[in-house]
């Protein structure tokens, strides 16, 4: 367990606070405070904020849009009409991916 | 619209003509022995041009008549008649056609039809569920973009 007196613990302290390197003069001769890296961490937030506006506004679409397709009353999506009009004895189809159960 | 496989379709024949109609879906093999040399016509493409929906065929052609289809005991399912038909039948495994006929099974097949898919029972649940998550990430994407621009 420390001995130490807290005066004397405050002395260390001062001590490495004074030893501590002093950042590199810029080029044009101001101090840098660390100010650019605060902007940038803000930025990176602003920009992570939208991102997830955007994806949410897509999962909200995709929520939405199906609901509000017209269906008929029992429900069911229905195609637009199509004329089928040909001078054989039947018309038949498999080509509805439905038909494969 | 992108629907998974739905429980459910639907094949509707429109129109008030006087003439009976038969709407009908069955295993391939047994529409393919039904159909053998009779003149039909195969629907290949399905397409969609400015909401248009247009099809394309490919005959096949044939020297025998038809039977009256509803005679037949194959149908998976079926319905026939004058004026408005709808025909419902829930998906099963397989290989299975649609076949659109006279009654009678002469020739000349004139129809107005509509195909419709009833999506399976969790669709609704699943789409609100979405609905709601998105305005929860709305809202909290909103809010952080707000405080963030605001601490500027």
């Amino acid at each position: 367990m420390s001995t130490l007196p807290d005066d004397s613990k405050a002395g260390i302290e001062t001590e490495a606070r004074r030893t501590r390197t002093p950042p590199a003069p810029r080029p044009d001769g101001r101090t840098d405070t660390g100010g650019g890296r605060n902007s940038q961490w803000a930025a990176a937030k602003t920009v992570a904020s939208a991102t997830l506006v955007v994806f949410a506004l897509f999962v909200t679409w995709g929520g939405i849009a199906p609901l509000t397709e017209p269906r008929d009353t029992d429900g069911y999506y229905m195609s637009d009409p199509v004329v089928v009009d040909r001078p054989s004895a039947a018309v038949v189809t498999t080509d509805m991916d439905l038909l494969r159960g | 619209m992108f629907l998974p496989k739905p429980d459910d379709i639907r094949v509707q024949s429109l129109g008030a003509r006087p003439e009976s109609i038969f709407l009908g879906i069955a295993p391939s093999s047994e529409v393919d022995q039904f159909l053998d040399d009779v003149a039909h016509d195969q629907i290949i493409e399905w397409a969609a041009n400015r909401n248009v929906l247009a099809v394309e065929y490919t005959p096949q052609d044939g020297t025998v008549s038809s039977a009256p289809p509803d005679r037949e005991t194959f149908w998976a399912a079926s319905v026939s008649g004058s004026g408005q038909q709808t025909l419902d039948w829930t998906i099963q495994r397989g290989d299975w056609t649609a076949v659109i006929m006279n009654t009678d099974g002469s020739n000349g097949v004139r129809a107005e039809l509509a195909f419709g898919a009833l999506p399976q029972s969790n669709w609704d649940t699943l789409h609100r569920t979405s609905f709601a998550i998105g305005l929860v990430l709305l809202a909290g994407g909103g809010l952080l973009m707000y405080l963030g621009l605001r601490r500027r």
